[in-house]
């Protein structure tokens, strides 16, 4: 998949793609992690918001491929999809300290991104034709609600435009775009 | 070379938040000239959106000041203090973090004002928490009642009247203390989980009711209606919905004449005379290092801040730091977790994804001394709230524990389970005691390389006890509505938080506490402290209604007694 941003080498990306259609797979339910776009979301934003996690995102993704390669004999990309999932639950399984304890960090980090682009507002570039709105029954944001969408039991219907993001012109400051004021760090809860 | 400094001013405010932005609107209106320093800038609704990845997880509020001076959190003395795991977003501005709190407007109940008398008259000295340093408030209800009102009338305050002049009155809170007038406004639109939550607690005998909230449910003072976005907390209101002090009281302070704001002002030093008193304070603003003077200093920053800036204020009159004489600076300190309890109703759309945060259904049956304390192990309570806006990249975090974190199984419940999600929030007055303070951290600093507050506090054994004891209600109340599953937020202390309270306790005893009954210092009589830091406890309640009360009382009694204040 061509990346817009280039923050992730073709390889990097590769790799990281092969993680994220395991945590978030396509199946009958709808689109995974792939479909949707989330390295999509990811390249973008360590090109800008995130660009403090560039490096540990590519020491995070060597130090998998070596874990790999110790427990199943390959990279994490040339396994087996069941094969990748033994390797992601040993990583979430690292103790908090000692020599494991960054790539287990790393992992959480991925994950919350993960869940981040995949169901994020479409114009971070994840979320593709809001194929995560979709899958959790969520109708798209609006700034105005009325009463029967407060209703128990209703089904909202998606909101048209959804997939194109914020029916809002303007957007807002801290969006992402470069010269915009960085985040503060991970330990935000 | 003599520092630049501005023209002497009747009052300088340190902070322009919910208490400081209070002080600077009534002093001014009352003919005081007023300064009000605050270190962030003025934010307006055009910037502010529904964007849950800009508002909750980047957090694009949280610049500047605040997040360079993060205190440091430990458990214990004796234990090394890092940066927190978790912190709650507060923000640096004119309105402060108000602007993006849900703006629920509560009054505390009578007696949270009396926790320490009430608890020996009824229960016996033996029932207090070992270590506890839990006391009664310099005042009472009563006294601050007249203030609630006022609040709830300038900022439109919608709710529904529980006990009106002693009379229970239907729907409301049973509980709450008599109130002279009803709501300005009627309660926020009820949603089909609040009305689900409200039976449920009828079935269980208890007494639900729509707590208050600063959002105009209809078009109050100028400003129009919520329209029920969902987005309150983490974010402003792009409406202007929201009751703030920057949008009633301090325009027409400004255009008074008599209210100068000064924005991008980080407050360094409080300085003192030879006979100890405040004489104004220093700021840096533009790289530049000013000083502002000023007849009565009034010190409005959140808890850390203010406790920060008084030690950091050290001089030879004041060597401990300032007010600082008895050691008290810094103690009594505690704060809110944010405890959450969710309930999956299996096969059902719950469509609490938008609301006000005030779109609430509440119950006090477990607040305060609402309840027989006498086997339970504790005393205190607190509020348990079936809330709307649940936020999509926040709650797809929090699936219940066996479901999996990732891979098919959570997909499947990304699917089918987050949609039938609702949520309970749970406040826990969590009690002060001994060893519990806020002091300089020795090893940690901001980047101009002054000390960043360090917090020594874990749980006592009555904050356990009584977490437990709500969270079980909790869980019965949604079963009662019909929950397949029910699971809880991890219970972990959260000591950088946006409901702390203590650090310049109010009180009579010069001793025990820092400040008087109207937040002037017993050491320092023309410095007054304001908000939540001289809050003697926490209570089972959020802080800003009080906190904007007791700031009117101060600023009327400092305005009626100003010539004995500054002589």
């Amino acid at each position: 998949m061509p990346l817009s941003h280039h923050s992730l080498s073709e390889r990097e990306a590769a790799t990281l793609a092969c993680v994220l259609a395991r945590l978030i797979p396509a199946d009958e339910s709808g689109p995974g992690a792939t479909e949707a776009g989330v390295i999509n979301f990811i390249d973008g934003a360590l090109a800008g918001p995130m660009r403090q996690q560039r490096a540990g995102y590519a020491e995070g993704l060597t130090a998998l491929d070596r874990l790999a390669q110790a427990l199943a004999g390959a990279p994490f990309g040339e396994l087996a999809g069941e094969t990748q999932d033994e390797v992601l639950r040993a990583v979430e399984a690292l103790p908090q300290d000692g020599p494991g304890a960054a790539l287990r960090a790393w992992f959480e980090m991925v994950l919350g991104d993960c869940i981040d682009g995949f169901l994020s507002d479409p114009r971070y570039g994840g979320n593709a034709g809001a194929a995560g709105w979709r899958l959790v029954g969520y109708p798209g944001p609006s700034l105005v609600w009325t009463e029967e969408e407060q209703q128990l039991d209703q089904r909202i219907p998606p909101r048209p435009g959804m997939a194109d993001g914020l029916a809002r012109p303007g957007g807002m400051p801290g969006s992402g775009a470069p010269g915009e004021p960085e985040p503060p760090g991970a330990a935000n809860g | 070379m003599a520092e630049p400094r501005r023209r002497a001013a009747d009052v300088v405010i340190v902070g322009l938040g919910a208490a400081g932005g209070m002080a600077a609107a009534r002093l001014a209106a009352s003919g005081l000239t007023v300064v009000g320093l605050e270190a962030g800038g003025r934010y307006t609704a055009d910037q502010f959106t529904v964007d849950e990845l800009a508002n909750d997880r980047r957090q694009w509020l949280v610049q500047g000041k605040t997040s360079r001076e993060v205190p440091t959190v430990r458990l214990s003395r004796g234990s090394a203090a890092a940066p927190p795991v978790r912190r709650q977003l507060m923000m640096n501005g004119v309105g402060g973090s108000k602007i993006h709190s849900g703006c629920g407007s509560v009054r505390l109940m009578p007696w949270h004002f009396r926790p320490r008398s009430e608890t020996i008259a009824r229960y016996g000295r033996s029932a207090l928490p070992a270590g506890s340093t839990l006391t009664d408030w310099p005042f009472g209800y009563d006294e601050l009642e007249p203030y609630y009102d006022k609040v709830e009338r300038m900022f439109g305050v919608a709710g529904q009247a529980g006990n009106l002049k002693g009379e229970i009155q239907p729907g409301g809170d049973p509980f709450e203390g008599p109130r002279a007038q009803p709501f300005p406004l009627p309660p926020l639109r009820r949603t089909g989980w609040n009305l689900l939550m409200e039976r449920a607690a009828r079935d269980l005998g208890w007494h639900p009711y729509p707590p208050p909230a600063a959002v105009n449910s209809l078009p109050y003072d100028g400003r129009p209606a919520c329209t029920y976005c969902g987005s309150c907390t983490h974010n402003g209101c792009w409406t202007d919905a929201k009751g703030l002090i920057q949008l009633t009281g301090l325009p027409e302070a400004e255009r008074s004449g008599n209210l100068t704001v000064v924005t991008g002002a980080r407050v360094t030093e409080i300085l003192t005379g030879r006979d100890g008193r405040a004489t104004g304070v220093a700021y840096l603003a533009g790289g530049r290092r000013l000083e502002q003077r000023a007849a009565v200093v009034l010190l409005a920053g959140f808890v850390y801040e203010n406790v920060r800036l008084l030690l950091l204020s050290r001089s030879p009159a004041h060597p401990r730091g300032l007010a600082n004489r008895n050691g008290q600076v810094g103690r009594h300190f505690t704060a809110h977790a944010l405890r959450m309890t969710f309930g999956e109703f299996a096969g059902r759309e719950m469509n609490t994804w938008s609301g006000a945060t005030g779109q609430t259904t509440a119950v006090s049956n477990f607040n305060a001394d609402n309840f027989d304390h006498a086997d339970l192990g504790f005393i205190g309570g607190g509020r348990i709230a079936a809330v709307m806006e649940k936020k999509l990249l926040t709650a797809a975090r929090q699936p219940p524990p066996g479901t999996g974190r990732w891979g098919t199984a959570y997909k499947n419940w990304l699917a089918t389970g987050l949609r039938s999600m609702a949520s309970v929030a749970v406040t826990v007055d969590e009690m002060p005691h001994e060893a519990a303070y806020l002091d300089l951290d020795p090893s940690h600093t901001d980047d101009e390389g002054v000390p960043v507050i360090r917090v020594t506090r874990d749980w006592i054994d009555n904050d356990r006890r009584q977490a437990a004891f709500l969270r079980h209600r909790a869980e019965e109340w949604l079963r009662a509505a019909g929950a397949t599953k029910v699971w809880h937020s991890p219970d972990v202390v959260q000591n950088v938080v946006a409901h702390a309270y203590g650090g310049t306790r109010m009180g009579d005893d010069p001793r025990l506490s820092v400040v008087d009954q109207w937040g002037f210092c017993h050491e320092v009589p023309n410095l007054g402290i304001l908000g939540p830091s001289t809050f003697p406890t926490a209570s089972g309640l959020a802080p800003v209604l009080t906190i904007e009360a007791a700031t009117w009382r101060t600023a009327d009694h400092l305005a009626a007694n100003w010539h004995t204040r500054t002589r």
